[in-house]
């Protein structure tokens, strides 16, 4: 009899089990399917309207030849002097509020404010240096573009330092200090040391964040046909080139933009996957 | 750097008149604890009126429950506390007769003279021989070649360097756990210390790695004035002359090794020793 119900129990237990391990794995298959029709689509699209032109020529006018040169130039330029500003800076800060000043009541508020910065709507950012760049300036230009990235790529370099300092053993320190070392001498010679792998997985993921923002530059770095090298004058990105590109009536400008989506998809696929062996590395 | 070795001559007269008979027992004093106070940021009285005398060569072992302030004690010697806000000191620490709590001491300074070993082993990210470089770059300017010599000396010191001697630019974060610490351990005697603190060195080792850091600091105490905190009774019979009994911040009773292991003049050592509390 008892041996019964304890196999009646049992038997709706594995039932429920079944259940719910099909459930899981629907929704797992659900996401990774719709990812894949993204991809497939993407490259598809993508390698359908890629050529040799897309490296080496501008964006051209409907009916004439043309590529992504100038768009590809414009991220790289933008992004790359975006991070050469916000990477010391958010390093200096998150190194600031964990070594020398935690637990203070200004390093408490500018760590709640630093996370509410990195939660912010880019388009927010965009906004503000259009008022603070854009609007003083008579105009679009690669350098209010630079500051809006700068300002998104800032706070997340910042909390990763934060977080990658915190996993500093406290050993570290004080064996550092009973050596006699200065804190300065502590911190360049071992502690970065023990956290830089960390801290550069922050920065390349802040790289593969601004690089595809698009809300913060459609007002503040603008859009341009041209090859554009000053950082006075509008320039072109690839996704707001991509935003552009897709809304013409024009075919082979929607096909460029199909082109670009590739490219920036491709990029920033690499530098997660260099970012997670960085990360994998360290652990 | 200027090492203050006047006063090792120092011999109190208390010990003379004790009568001890082995010379390891009767070395002159280098660190006196007077009417010591330590108090933490929350207010909690880690260490009570504690006063003492740690004599040069010779290895002193503080034991005692958790918490009782063993390991508090220890870092006041080099004033490891001044790392974190709010601790209070009173009294006095002397080292070769001089106060090391006052706020004009070079902390710097004072740490290269009494060096210090962790319980979990702390190698720095880099290579074995820049761990032990990284110390001596603090206080001298060497050639190459000399840096060389010191950085086998030291590991040779800590009977690493057969060891590790075709490795030495391997980092040492690639050592097992006992190799790192006698790593730390040469670190520490590197930049030529005449005080060495040893803080559970070998609580977080295996039985072999064990034994190999007790007979380091057996070789260790013809040239340092060692303090040794730990949680394993045996340890510190078999590695110190003297030792300290430590209980809620109290120095509860302190002597030689032989007589409080034998002949505890306190119950509360007696039970503790027995393993009836702690």
């Amino acid at each position: 009899m008892e041996d019964a119900i304890r196999q009646n129990i049992m038997s709706r237990r594995y039932l429920r089990n079944r259940i719910m391990m099909t459930l899981s794995l629907f929704s797992a298959l659900l996401g990774m399917f719709f990812l894949a029709v993204i991809l497939a689509t993407l490259l598809y699209r993508g390698l359908t309207a890629m050529s040799l032109d897309v490296f080496t020529m501008s964006i051209p006018a409907e009916g004439s030849r043309g590529g992504l040169l100038n768009a590809i130039y414009g991220t790289f330029l933008i992004t790359s002097i975006a991070i050469l500003i916000a990477a010391p800076i958010g390093i200096l800060a998150g190194t600031y509020l964990i070594e020398y000043a935690k637990g203070s009541k200004l390093a408490e508020a500018a760590k709640f404010i630093n996370d509410i910065l990195l939660s912010a709507p880019s388009i927010i950012i965009g906004v503000f240096i259009y008022g603070a760049v854009v609007v003083p300036m008579h105009g679009n230009s690669a350098l209010a573009g630079i500051l809006a990235l700068a300002l998104i790529a800032l706070p997340v370099v910042n909390r990763t330092t934060q977080d990658m300092l915190l996993l500093v053993p406290n050993a570290l320190r004080e064996a550092t200090a009973a050596l006699g070392a200065p804190r300065w001498k502590s911190m360049t010679m071992v502690i970065y040391r023990s956290a830089w792998t960390g801290i550069l997985t922050g920065i390349l993921l802040a790289v593969a964040r601004i690089s595809g923002e698009t809300a913060p530059l459609l007002f503040t770095a603008g859009y341009s046909k041209f090859m554009n090298s000053g950082l006075g004058g509008p320039i072109a990105t690839l996704p707001v080139a991509i935003n552009t590109l897709a809304a013409d009536p024009g075919e082979d400008l929607k096909q460029l933009a199909w082109a670009g989506a590739l490219i920036i998809t491709v990029a920033i696929l690499a530098l997660n996957i260099v970012a997670r062996f960085l990360g994998g590395r360290r652990a | 750097m200027n090492m203050t070795d006047a006063n090792i001559q120092n011999v109190s007269a208390q010990s003379r008149a004790s009568g001890f008979i082995q010379p390891e027992l009767d070395m002159p004093v280098k660190l006196e604890v007077k009417n010591l106070e330590f108090s933490y940021q929350n207010g909690h009285r880690a260490l009570k009126n504690i006063n003492m005398q740690i004599r040069d060569k010779t290895v002193t072992a503080f034991i005692g429950p958790s918490g009782c302030g063993k390991s508090t004690l220890l870092r006041t010697f080099n004033r490891m506390y001044d790392l974190y806000p709010g601790q209070k000191i009173e009294g006095e620490i002397l080292l070769d007769g001089k106060n090391i709590l006052g706020k004009d001491v070079d902390l710097n300074n004072l740490r290269s003279k009494v060096g210090m070993v962790f319980q979990k082993p702390t190698p720095f990210p880099m290579s074995i021989y820049e761990n032990i470089a990284f110390g001596i770059r603090l206080y001298e300017k060497i050639s190459k070649s000399e840096m060389n010599d010191r950085v086998e000396a030291a590991l040779t010191e800590a009977a690493l360097w057969n060891e590790v001697k075709d490795k030495i630019h391997q980092s040492g974060l690639g050592l097992s756990g006992g190799q790192q610490q006698r790593l730390c351990i040469a670190r520490a005697i590197a930049v030529k210390p005449s005080v060495l603190l040893l803080d559970e060195p070998a609580s977080a080792l295996d039985p072999i790695s064990t034994a190999k850091i007790e007979e380091l600091i057996e070789t260790l105490r013809s040239h340092y004035c060692i303090a040794i905190v730990t949680h394993n009774m045996q340890q510190a019979a078999r590695t110190s002359q003297y030792t300290a009994f430590m209980y809620l911040g109290e120095l509860v009773e302190f002597d030689t090794t032989d007589k409080l292991f034998s002949a505890p003049s306190k119950q509360r050592t007696s039970d503790y020793i027995t393993g009836r509390f702690g």
